[in-house]
């Protein structure tokens, strides 16, 4: 029996609710991680990705080979992450912390890594962009999608991802300055 | 000597390994003599570097038997290949014969409520059952018909 993704997929399209289940343990972490960086709420997060799973489910008959399981779920998410954010739920765009080092010209080594954690840091900078760039960030950087797999999952050319992308990092690091170096 | 500094696309894209192999070798050399954009690609490499740590985020808990709960309380999905079809029988009418036949009920209508006198009169006794009355005269249970029934007999 076939139980790579695809072969998954193919059974729960012909209603192999078992099969399903397999692919939710399989991406469940990769979708949570992604809303939850998204809309910046655990919580809602939760209820996110669990609604995201069960709109794939229903909406599996329109799944297509051709396309990635993973992506396709991807893409149900993130539409679904958008629309909280359309819808105000959730605060996405907490202002930077006063303690949080930013692009400055000439920090310290030690004043970077200060008081909050990195990982804290790293957040609050992406929740300074705008969702365009914070959701291809994402999807590059921690995901570790193509530019074929992004576009796929945004809905856009790859062109577009490619600039998108590129204006993503250099908004990023307007606004963060990484342990590793700074962009002057 | 220094040349002009390349769009941020480019650094990008070169970032990624997605630049041909003359552009590649051009921004090579141009990196070699500006430190701007080194510190630039440097920067990049670093926070690319801290993002990937955000892969270590979890669930924390497994949600496949919770969503097999919830899918499996779904009516079932229509069967794959059937996905964006019209059910049923109705996608065989013609759009068309749904206008003509609502045209058709409209002009029989019409006919039927202008014609003065063609209705014949309902059969006298038919809608007797419905005699006028207050509602509360209607029987609305045993227990009510039978005090209905002794106030009746007293």
């Amino acid at each position: 029996m076939n139980t790579d993704d695809a072969g998954l997929a193919a059974r729960a399209r012909n209603g192999d609710s078992k099969a399903f289940t397999e692919l939710v343990s399989r991406h469940q972490d990769r979708v949570f991680r992604f809303v939850f960086r998204m809309i910046g709420s655990r919580e809602e997060a939760m209820d996110i990705t669990q609604d995201s799973f069960v709109k794939a489910w229903q909406a599996m008959p329109r799944w297509r080979p051709d396309a990635q399981f993973g992506t396709w779920l991807l893409q149900i998410a993130r539409n679904a992450a958008l629309d909280v954010l359309r819808r105000g739920k959730v605060v996405a765009f907490e202002p930077l912390d006063a303690d949080l080092p930013v692009a400055d010209p000439a920090p310290t080594p030690e004043e970077r890594v200060e008081a909050r954690s990195r990982v804290a840091s790293l957040d609050a900078a992406l929740r300074m962009l705008a969702p365009e760039h914070r959701e291809v960030l994402l999807l590059r950087e921690v995901e570790d999608l193509s530019y074929a797999e992004i576009a796929q999952a945004l809905g856009v050319a790859e062109g577009t991802v490619k600039s998108r992308i590129a204006r993503a990092r250099a908004a990023l690091l307007a606004v963060f300055a990484p342990a590793g170096g700074t962009a002057q | 000597m220094t040349t002009k500094c390349p769009t941020i696309e480019a650094m990008s894209a070169y970032a990624d390994g997605e630049l041909a192999a003359e552009q590649r070798t051009a921004l090579d050399e141009h990196l070699a003599s500006c430190a701007r954009c080194r510190s630039w690609l440097v920067a990049l490499r670093a926070a690319q570097q801290e993002l990937r740590s955000l892969a270590d985020e979890s669930l924390g808990f497994d949600l496949s038997q919770v969503v097999r709960g919830r899918i499996e309380a779904l009516p079932r999905p229509a069967a794959a290949g059937r996905a964006g079809s019209r059910s049923g029988w109705r996608w065989l009418v013609p759009a068309g014969l749904g206008a003509a036949a609502s045209v058709a009920l409209g002009l029989a209508l019409g006919l039927v409520l202008t014609a003065p006198t063609a209705l014949p009169r309902p059969l006298g006794g038919a809608l007797e059952v419905f005699a006028p009355g207050a509602p509360g005269g209607l029987c609305a249970g045993a227990g009510s018909c039978r005090v209905l029934y002794r106030e009746a007999i007293r």
